[in-house]
């Protein structure tokens, strides 16, 4: 599973969401899923399972149809690890 | 021996090779697998490399612009990009730049144990940049390697710390609390600019610009990349009218000149994609080797994390930040314009990042009119100080783009001044 981690630049508030998620990940025992980081324009050929990043890019990416997780807090690994577990189980 | 010699000193002064030794040391910490260590310490070797290949298309492009805009309009224009300087000075002073942010990484730790400022500054291509600047300012005392590198780890250190505290009461309003702090090196602008907000602004809860509607269209605001190409065209196509098709035949041969400014500003978008590749392969392995080392040596470390962090608690500041932070960049391409100064062209790029964040800590203080006024302000004040700090580059051999940060510009013209006390610059 490919999981991509979403900012304007790709190398600064991703890289934050990606730590983040791989932290939210091994609390949930997940050991196969691969995270990286991207810019918008890079997304897109990434191919994610799952796109982590806030709403504004979320929204600009949600033609894609794959599960996003929205922050508001890049700090908040709870919340991360909550909506990484929703979208697990389906 | 002599050979062993030689093979050390090769090492250490080509900066990829040490960047990727300080990765190697940071993985081998972190005890990762042996191919994990392998494939870490050899991409940030090859990022390293690659931010220095962006860099030549970045002067590639640059050098004929300067000359078209000379003829043009007889003015030296900059375009601050700091990821382009910090390319071009790493092909210099990369060495000394790694050690700077080696060791400014290092005395960051060690602040943030034995002082009460316990924040873990994560934007690593600040510190990149941070490195670069002083490495290149220093070079202007004529010190030893090593007092450079001392120098300007301290600097680094002091303002991993600092910064995030300084601006930690205004992230505070901005966050509603204490989970992380700000880490971007244009802090004294984003502190200006929440004073702004609080003499200019009122009723920040009525006024605030999340209360706004704004139309979809400025979501285009959000692709930084493809401005700066765009931004880079029109600035392009205005000085080549203005030169004649006849001058700028001298470079785009029999290619149109409308066409060969859109190539030369899409050029320059295609530089500054190929150095953030780079830097994003260098920071992979760094940033989270520093977080997890860091979070070892100091508890309740406080991460202060990069501007657009903030942005999601106040996305309509952005865009309002945006208009207001481009028409003082405007306002101060006139001054620059008016007085003979280093004429620093407005650069969208920073209305994004800059602008935006300077919005939202002026939002936070006074409300919407806080945002415009001190989005405007705070873009007049950076290419200003820019403008100021250029003659510094200017005069160790650099064109056509400098540091665009305030923080940036700040500890730079600290280091000028005190150059021209002493006689040396």
């Amino acid at each position: 599973m490919k999981i991509v981690c979403v900012c304007a630049m790709g190398l600064g508030s991703s890289l934050i969401l990606r730590m983040n998620v791989e932290k939210a990940l091994e609390r949930l025992g997940v050991k196969d899923a691969k995270v990286e980081v991207a810019d918008t324009g890079s997304a897109r050929g990434a191919n994610p399972d799952v796109i982590v990043s806030s709403h504004s890019f979320c929204e600009e990416l949600a033609d894609m149809n794959v599960p996003m997780v929205e922050v508001v807090n890049y700090t908040d690994i709870a919340y991360i690890e909550a909506e990484l577990k929703e979208i697990l189980s389906k | 021996m002599n050979t062993i010699i030689s093979i050390l000193t090769s090492v250490i002064s080509q900066a990829a090779v040490l960047v990727a030794l300080i990765s190697f040391i940071g993985l081998v910490a972190q005890r990762a697998s042996i191919e994990r260590t392998m494939t870490g310490t050899l991409k940030t070797f090859l990022g390293f490399l690659i931010m220095g290949q962006g860099s030549n298309i970045i002067t590639g492009m640059l050098d004929p612009l300067n000359e078209i805009m000379m003829e043009a309009f007889h003015i030296q224009g900059v375009i601050p990009v700091n990821e382009a300087i910090t390319a071009m000075a790493s092909e210099q002073y990369g060495t000394k730049m790694a050690f700077i942010a080696f060791f400014g990484l290092i005395i960051n730790i060690l602040l943030a144990r034995f002082t009460k400022f316990k924040y873990i500054f994560l934007s690593g291509h600040h510190t990149i940049i941070m490195a670069a600047l002083t490495a290149v300012m220093l070079s202007m005392f004529g010190l030893p390697t090593a007092g450079v590198i001392a120098i300007g780890a301290i600097v680094v250190g002091i303002m991993s710390v600092l910064t995030p505290a300084i601006s930690m009461p205004f992230v505070r309003k901005i966050t509603g609390g204490e989970t992380f702090a700000l880490g971007h090196w244009a802090t004294t602008g984003y502190i200006f600019s929440g004073f702004i907000g609080k003499i200019f602004g009122k009723n920040p809860e009525e006024t605030s610009t999340e209360k706004m509607e704004l139309p979809k269209w400025m979501g285009f605001f959000k692709e930084p990349v493809i401005l700066m190409g765009i931004g880079v065209f029109i600035i392009e196509i205005i000085c080549c009218a203005f030169a004649g098709s006849e001058f700028v035949a001298n470079y785009a041969g029999t290619t149109h000149m409308v066409v060969w400014a859109l190539m030369q500003g899409f050029i320059f978008s295609a530089g500054v994609s190929v150095i953030l590749l780079g830097v994003r392969m260098i920071l992979a392995e760094l940033v989270p080797a520093f977080k997890g080392i860091a979070e070892r040596i100091v508890p309740n470390a406080i991460p202060a994390l990069d501007c657009p962090t903030v942005f999601t608690f106040a996305p309509n500041a952005i865009m309002v930040g945006f208009i207001g932070y481009t028409i003082g960049q405007f306002i101060a391409f006139g001054i620059c314009l008016a007085t003979g100064m280093t004429v620093i062209i407005p650069t969208l790029l920073h209305s994004f990042f800059m602008g935006g964040t300077a919005a939202i800590f002026a939002n936070a203080t006074g409300g919407r009119r806080g945002a415009v006024i001190g989005s405007l302000l705070t873009g007049v004040l950076n290419n200003m100080l820019c403008s100021l700090l250029f003659p510094a580059f200017a005069a160790l051999g650099f064109a056509g783009t400098t540091f665009a940060d305030t923080d940036f510009s700040i500890i730079g013209l600290i280091f000028y001044g005190i150059a021209h006390l002493l006689g040396v610059a």
